[in-house]
């Protein structure tokens, strides 16, 4: 096994204690990613110079006998969105291609880097971080590494299928609909949305400010953890959704009991449309979680439409400039989209936000009486590339407008939530393990549980 | 070109451009039929929330901090 696929955990130990050096890892990933990205289409800029001059950095501190941080010689990945020194931002788009390249580190490259970790590309994604498939007009579709005619999903697809493959042990995506949650099921490996407002989004291309949040991909739990404490900043005046919060660790509490929680299943709407493979796995977290019981989250579907209003309007507003000067340099589904949004009326996008104070409170009263909620990540395991129908028990249905069904009404009110993949015979699936606001903590120690109790693993 | 948009699908679209021209957006015919599939979707989640009767007291979820 390579350096490129050992987990984060024993990498930073081996490169802290001097028996592993960052530049053997960095070259190692490069090489992965040299070899396979080819069949995969993670990367759309791999940064060669750069990760060998970080890397060599972090051995020169080790040999200097310096703490050359918790993250030391891991490499990483960040969605293109991600502003990274001297590589334009393209978001997935033709339209950014043109702009100067950014003048310095994105707010988590620049946490990342600072504790260690070693850059080594920027990822694919649906243009503008609009859709779940990262099958993208300019610059290709992502593979899924456990099926390679099946999409990976999206919007942080390249990011999620890097991990999956193992080319890199962390990555950076965002999640405002699901673009974190759906490519983690897709690609069975873990993936965490923090709570709106918990992490930095400054140096990021940004798609709808009421909803965008960004976070980690992992193969394990403890990866996952680990790079989540170091993405922590505290209130950073630069985004200006970011909440004043203290910087809360989450790895020491990992292996802490979970006996006592109350674990329920969210019913209703998070029940109805899924697959059984699905709902097996669903059933198999549940059970070993000790959560029998199911709650019903009423207005799920309604968030799911104010969900979507904000989305386009937001969206197509942020987009208006260029949609009138030059719309043939869109991915054409894409920019579609944005001009249907640009003509939503001010009264649906306020209904819409409206109804998101309402539906808050609702879930606020659930978790007084509750600590994690469940539900499925996707409907469905990864459809093919290009599949425009899916096939769900017995009925035909459309694909892609259905796989964000679970995951828009959460980011909706911006609930901390680590997708979690169940150990499965077929592709890839993932179930949503929901925490209150600000307990990401909870949501990872739930999920260490589970990973330590053999019911969910990366593939 | 003949429009392949059946008439009821022309009318959305006629209203679109009309609410377009306000924010100084053409819609090419070449993204009509994509802008149209889009709007009868947001169409459907539109109506979904605008049926909500809210009571005067809900305020919209972001809040201004001077």
């Amino acid at each position: 096994m390579s350096a490129a696929v050992r987990d984060a955990v024993s990498v930073a130990k081996a490169v802290r204690d001097g028996t592993l050096r960052a530049e053997t890892v960095a070259r190692d990933a490069l090489a992965e990613i040299a070899s396979r990205d080819a069949a995969l289409n993670c990367f759309t800029a791999v940064l060669e110079q750069r990760a060998l001059k970080d890397a060599r950095a972090v051995d020169e501190a080790v040999a200097a006998g310096r703490d050359p941080g918790p993250l030391a010689g891991v490499p990483f990945a960040v969605k293109n969105l991600f502003d990274v020194a001297d590589l334009t931002t393209v978001a997935g788009s033709l339209i950014l291609r043109d702009r100067p390249p950014a003048t310095s580190d994105g707010a988590l490259v620049r946490q990342m880097r600072q504790a260690g970790a070693v850059l080594v590309g920027a990822t694919n994604m649906d243009e503008f971080a609009y859709g779940f498939v990262t099958e993208n007009s300019h610059d290709g579709t992502t593979h899924n590494p456990h099926a390679l005619e099946h999409v990976a999903g999206g919007s942080s697809g390249g990011s999620a299928a890097a991990v999956a493959a193992g080319l890199v042990p962390l990555s950076l995506g965002t999640d405002t609909n699901g673009s974190i949650r759906v490519p983690a099921s897709f690609c069975g490996i873990f993936g965490l949305k923090p709570t709106y407002g918990r992490l930095s989004r400054a140096g990021s291309f940004p798609f709808v400010g009421s909803f965008d949040h960004v976070g980690p991909f992992a193969r394990t739990v403890a990866d996952l953890s680990l790079c989540y404490d170091a993405l922590q900043t505290g209130h950073d005046p630069a985004d200006p959704g970011s909440a004043d919060r203290p910087i809360e660790p989450t790895l020491a509490e990992l292996e802490s009991s979970i006996d006592g929680l109350r674990c329920k299943v969210l019913g209703g709407w998070f029940m109805s449309g899924a697959s059984a493979e699905m709902l097996a796995a669903l059933g198999r977290v549940a059970e070993a979680l000790g959560a029998a019981r199911e709650v019903e989250l009423s207005g799920a579907e309604t968030a799911r439409s104010a969900a979507f209003v904000i989305t386009a309007s937001e969206g197509g507003n942020l987009h208006l400039p260029d949609l009138r000067r030059r719309p043939d340099d869109f991915d054409p589904a894409t920019r579609d989209r944005l001009m249907a949004g640009t003509l939503v009326p001010a009264t649906a996008v306020l209904q819409a936000q409206r109804f998101r104070s309402l539906f808050r409170a609702q879930v606020a009263a659930i978790f007084e009486e509750t600590d994690i909620l469940l539900a499925p990540a996707t409907p469905f395991s990864a459809p093919r590339i290009g599949q425009a129908m899916m096939v769900l028990n017995g009925v035909e249905i459309p694909a892609r407008p259905n796989i964000g069904l679970y995951t828009q009404p959460l980011s909706f009110i911006g609930l901390p939530i680590v997708t979690v993949p169940v150990v499965t015979e077929g592709l890839p699936l993932g179930v949503q393990v929901i925490a209150p606001p600000w307990r990401e903590g909870l949501a990872l120690r739930v999920a260490h549980n589970l990973e330590r109790a053999g019911v969910v693993r990366a593939k | 070109m003949q429009s392949t948009i059946p008439a009821s699908d022309e009318a959305l679209l006629a209203h679109g451009r009309e609410t377009a021209r306000g924010i100084g957006l053409d819609i090419p015919e070449s993204c009509a039929p994509g802008v149209v599939i889009n709007l009868k979707t947001l169409q459907q989640h539109i109506d979904r929330l605008m049926a909500l009767d809210l009571s005067e007291s809900v305020e919209p979820a972001p809040v201004f901090r001077p």
